[in-house]
């Protein structure tokens, strides 16, 4: 498979995980100043760079391509699955759609924020917990498809550019269409753990890597059909 | 280390669902019928999207 994919998948899936991110980041440095806020989350990411290199590693060292195959496209379904899915319920209007200001105004409005140590807790776990589900994309992606470096870097792009949207905003990115992201990358992803996770059972795909799109386009089809089906008249047409 | 767990495997019903897929593909391609997990496996997953969507 070539890195383009990779990039562009790791890229989306960095750009939704990082908006949020900087949601969290941007409610605490009006709290406690820029520079605290900025180094906390500075923090996280170095801690996300480690758990990637120390993830890529270990999946390295198992050996067996057949097992680590197995291993990653597992972990890609697990993930595919939870994003189509909720992108299928926030596009069918069962679920709200994620809204970063309404995100922003309740963080901002905690009472954690008061104090600079929990403000600084924060702000570190906030940009952990999302760069965890970016850190899972690149290591999975990456050392499946030999392109850890091209994944990393996509997801190093999409933090540059949303810290770039944010500066000059100054206000949380609330226009970036994230439930749309979420429905191609799950997709995307569901697609590439379903793919790896019967080759490494022995299943040889018919039409080869081919398989690979068709899968991809089976559940995006899939999905916005079972939206349509489950629309309720208040989603937001054009969601998902 | 609970957010980690459920970022890697998502909640219970996500975990049973893919699991299950992979058991019944798994299951599947030890019969005559191997050629229809490829078609098979899409569709259980597509279910289990359209069931955790609705839950």
């Amino acid at each position: 498979m070539s890195g383009t994919g990779v990039i562009i998948t790791s890229f989306l899936t960095a750009s939704v995980e990082w908006v949020e991110a900087f949601t969290i980041v941007l409610a605490v440095a009006l709290a406690i100043g820029w520079r605290r806020a900025g180094t906390a989350g500075l923090a996280a990411l170095m801690l996300l760079a480690v758990l990637a290199a120390f993830g890529a590693g270990a999946i390295n060292a198992i050996g067996n391509l057949r097992i680590v195959q197995f291993v990653i496209g597992l972990f890609l379904m697990l993930f595919g699955l939870r994003w189509l899915a909720k992108a299928i319920a926030r596009g069918a209007g069962i679920k709200k759609l994620h809204d970063e200001l309404a995100e922003f105004a309740a963080l901002s409005g905690s009472a954690a924020l008061a104090e600079t140590r929990s403000a600084i807790l924060i702000a570190f776990q906030g940009v952990l917990m999302e760069g965890l589900e970016v850190w899972l994309i690149v290591v999975a992606l990456g050392v499946q498809t030999g392109h850890t470096l091209d994944a990393a870097g996509a997801s190093i792009a999409a933090l540059v550019a949303v810290m770039a949207a944010g500066a000059a905003l100054r206000a949380p990115l609330a226009k970036v269409p994230e439930n749309t992201i979420k429905f191609l990358v799950g997709c995307a992803i569901l697609g590439f753990g379903t793919f790896w996770t019967l080759a490494s059972l022995g299943y040889a795909w018919p039409i080869g890597d081919y398989a690979l799109p068709a899968l991809m386009g089976f559940y995006a089809a899939g999905g916005l059909l079972t939206i349509r089906l489950l629309s309720r008249p208040e989603a937001i047409v054009g969601q998902a | 280390m609970r957010a980690l767990v459920k970022a890697l495997f998502g909640d219970a019903h996500n975990l049973g669902a893919v699991l299950l897929a992979v058991l019944l593909s798994a299951a599947l391609l030890d019969t005559e019928a191997r050629t229809l997990a490829g078609v098979v496996t899409p569709i259980l997953l597509l279910g289990a999207a359209v069931y955790l969507a609705r839950r």
